[in-house]
């Protein structure tokens, strides 16, 4: 019955790991340590599912990793791949370079060169775009900086690209994607990685003799946007997209806007 | 910084008795604490609410009986994913590509 529970919690988490589709490790690991530990029973009744995992098991010493195995190989198949790489993640073993590009994509970002003498700074334009990162989303421009969670696979002075375009604005047009825009994307270069602030984390419960205090401070890194594809700057200029669902406002209106 | 000068540093702002004498200094940083780890989680629903609130001034000027909620709807029916955060970023510097979104998709 225990045995069935865990499974029962574990499915939860799991599922809420797939759908969630972020890459950082560090809420998959804390999603993993929240878990309650089951019984290693589980592991000696399905043999057969942890040959693919068994390396997994070795280095995390996490009994929760055996049932949120099962739960995973129970729950799809589709989630696998996906899964593979976010146990890998959490093992720290990023050889093969295609398992960084896949983890990257996870986050919408896709790591481009270093950047030598390019000159990729350009001056202000009014064009915005909205960019998803994660699950935060931003309305950038050219020059902005932002501060994201910390991304993983880039150091600094990196170029970025960043292909989760939810919508492309300028004074004369909009590009409403659905939900995203394919073709359309944002360069940015990575400017540092930085800790936040310190935050005190402090509870207490009156009348009860507990008191608990902890430091914070998240990871973060600040990316310098350079340049926004996938819509036209303000010169006046009229193309059609009727198949992609890009909306247009005629010139018309636009000289009245 | 000693822990004794640490503390009153903290409460250095604090009025009145509540920066001077120490073991109110004590119980004033306890609490300040508490509060800060509280709205901490407040400020995201604080935002939340005032992104509805603005999103939801603009949209009633659109058409007649038009309104968030509808317009919340509709987003999630033509499969939008812009959050509310961003909404209402667009309301008050681009309005009138807020315009064009709505009309898109009341169609």
């Amino acid at each position: 019955m225990a045995h069935r529970r865990c499974l029962h919690s574990a499915l939860l988490h799991a599922t809420a790991l797939i759908s969630l589709k972020k890459s950082p490790s560090l809420s998959i690991v804390k999603a993993l340590t929240s878990k309650p530990n089951p019984g290693i029973t589980t592991s000696n009744l399905e043999p057969s599912w942890f040959i693919p995992w068994s390396y997994i098991r070795h280095f995390s010493s996490r009994k929760s990793d055996d049932s949120e195995n099962e739960a995973e190989m129970e729950e799809s198949s589709d989630g696998e791949g996906e899964s593979d790489e976010m146990a890998s993640d959490m093992v720290r073993d990023y050889s093969p370079e295609e398992k960084e590009a896949e983890a990257a994509a996870i986050g919408y970002k896709v790591v481009g060169p270093l950047q030598r003498s390019d000159r990729v700074f350009k001056d202000y334009e009014p064009v915005f775009a909205v960019v998803q990162i994660g699950s935060h989303q931003f309305k950038v421009s050219n020059g902005d900086s932002i501060f994201t969670e910390r991304l993983k696979f880039c150091e600094v002075n990196d170029k970025l690209i960043l292909n989760k375009v939810l919508l492309l604005g300028s004074p004369t047009q909009t590009i409403i994607g659905r939900p995203i825009l394919p073709d359309a994307a944002v360069h940015a270069v990575v400017e540092e990685h930085a800790l936040d602030a310190k935050v005190i984390i402090f509870k207490k419960k009156r009348r009860k003799n507990y008191r608990r205090t902890k430091g914070h401070r998240q990871e973060l890194t600040k990316l310098r946007i350079t340049a926004i594809q996938g819509i036209e700057k303000p010169e006046i200029k009229t193309d059609g997209k009727p198949l992609k669902a890009a909306v247009k406002k005629p010139e018309k209106i636009a000289a009245t806007a | 910084l000693v822990d004794v000068e640490k503390n009153s540093l903290f409460a250095s702002s604090f009025r009145g008795a509540h920066s001077r004498l120490t073991r109110t200094i004590t119980q004033q940083r306890i609490r300040a604490l508490v509060s800060a780890h509280q709205d901490r989680d407040m400020k995201k629903r604080d935002f939340c609410h005032l992104w509805i609130t603005r999103i939801n001034a603009i949209i009633r000027g659109v058409g007649v009986s038009y309104s968030y909620s509808r317009l919340i709807r509709n987003l999630y029916n033509k499969q939008l994913l812009l959050n509310h955060k961003i909404l209402a970023q667009i309301i008050i510097s681009n309005r009138n590509c807020l315009y064009m979104i709505s009309n898109e998709i009341r169609k």
